[in-house]
């Protein structure tokens, strides 16, 4: 049994992971810690965890298409 | 460990589930409330609105709860009126089809008990102040209430989306589940912390044998919306929306990759194009069109080429397995 997609994608859902980890490391060191002030805290956390929603779903998408046109069944170059 | 309340709990909702499924089957039969299984040759009908069964475990596994556990009672009543809105809703659509939309919007109002209980108990039922890996106790003002609407609905609609194929809702949101449970353990020093999720484990457990590969009952959305908004509504109960989040990984991703390619929430019967093709021979392959939605199984089969139903059950199954285990390392990284 090919267990390429199960390996991939288990990958790819253990660097979402990771990198969701890391951003709320990130967001509690440098926002909350260094930013006084309360609004301008809670503007610059959201925006960073917008920022990352975007960026993965971009990213999904692309990666997304990207196996769809290499699969070789499925080429339609 | 196990305490032997929710082990006593678990057991009841597991044999409640296991005996009233088959008799439901019967009857939705008798009232030919039946839907073709189309991944089967000759498209037999299968008996549809498992979530009945799987209500009439956890209902009565709630009240168990309730007079197990007095102190319990403003989560248990939460839990029994979130579960039971998102049951409501997906039972209406299961007999008369509502559209993507409205059904996602009622959907949204099922995290209004959860609000209310909040303002009744505010120190039973806590609002923003969720548990994540390493920082511990989060203090979310204003983005916790922004994203509260989606901690029921968000659930509920992704579960729903990865109802697919045979045994996948029951399999991977089990493994969900007892993930939450375990890690609740783990969070917690008390010996009940699980509790909460000890109806749907069982639940899901004994319905589990009726709806795995070939399924003699489909779960309808009144099982999927049911058991997504249970685990959407015992993680805020919780404090661990974080480790729910994470062992439903591979529904979210789903929900993301289908939206994101139809451009919205559509009904999956309004989509002019399948995303997978079923071959002559039953194999399902990812389909070639360039409309067609991409969904996680399309992103399976392209990878590993056509496969049968169950070989795709077992990676989808095998991808909850995967985000089970990072939602448990979640849980140990939570600072006591």
């Amino acid at each position: 049994m090919s267990l390429r997609a199960l390996l991939l994608l288990s990958a790819l859902m253990a660097t979402v992971w990771a990198s969701l980890i890391a951003l709320m490391y990130l967001v509690e060191a440098l926002i909350m810690r260094w930013v006084a002030l309360s609004l301008l805290r809670s503007i610059l956390g959201m925006a960073a965890y917008a920022a990352w929603v975007a960026a993965w779903y971009f990213a999904l998408m692309r990666i997304a298409r990207r196996v769809l046109e290499r699969a070789p069944e499925l080429s339609t170059r | 460990m196990l305490s032997m309340a929710e082990a006593a709990l678990t057991l009841f909702a597991a044999v409640t589930a296991y005996l009233i499924t088959p008799l439901i089957a019967k009857a939705m039969r008798a009232i030919g409330h039946v839907r073709p299984d189309v991944h089967k040759p000759g498209r037999p009908l299968v008996p549809y609105s498992g979530g009945i069964a799987l209500y009439i475990a956890v209902a009565p596994s709630l009240l168990l709860l309730a007079l197990l556990q007095p102190s319990l009672l403003p989560q248990t009543i939460t839990l029994a009126l979130v579960t039971g809105a998102a049951f409501v809703v997906g039972l209406v659509d299961d007999f008369k089809v509502l559209g993507g939309l409205m059904k996602t919007s009622l959907t949204l109002l099922t995290v209004l008990p959860v609000v209310i209980a909040h303002a009744i108990w505010p120190s039973q039922i806590q609002l923003g102040r969720p548990l994540v890996p390493i920082l511990g106790k989060l203090r979310l003002t204003i983005i916790y209430w922004l994203l509260l609407p989606l901690a029921v609905a968000g659930p509920a609609n992704v579960v729903n989306m990865l109802d697919v194929f045979n045994g996948v809702m029951p399999a991977s949101t089990l493994l969900a589940a007892l993930a939450l449970m375990v890690s609740n353990h783990i969070i917690y020093s008390d010996p009940q912390a699980g509790i909460l999720l000890a109806p749907l484990v069982g639940a899901l457990a004994g319905y589990l044998p009726y709806n795995r590969w070939p399924a003699r009952i489909l779960n309808g959305d009144s099982g999927s919306l049911l058991v997504g908004a249970y685990i959407g509504a015992a993680a805020i109960l919780t404090r661990t929306e974080f480790v729910a989040m994470v062992a439903l990984m591979p529904h979210i991703l789903n929900g993301a990759l289908v939206i994101g390619s139809v451009g919205g929430l559509k009904e999956h019967r309004a989509m002019e194009e399948r995303p997978i093709r079923i071959l002559p021979d039953y194999r399902l392959a990812a389909s070639r069109s360039l409309k067609a939605p991409i969904s996680l199984t399309r992103i399976i089969l392209a990878l590993d080429g056509p496969l049968t139903e169950r070989e795709v059950v077992k990676r989808l199954v095998g991808l909850g397995a995967a985000s089970s285990f990072m939602a448990l390392m979640s849980a140990l990284l939570v600072p006591g």
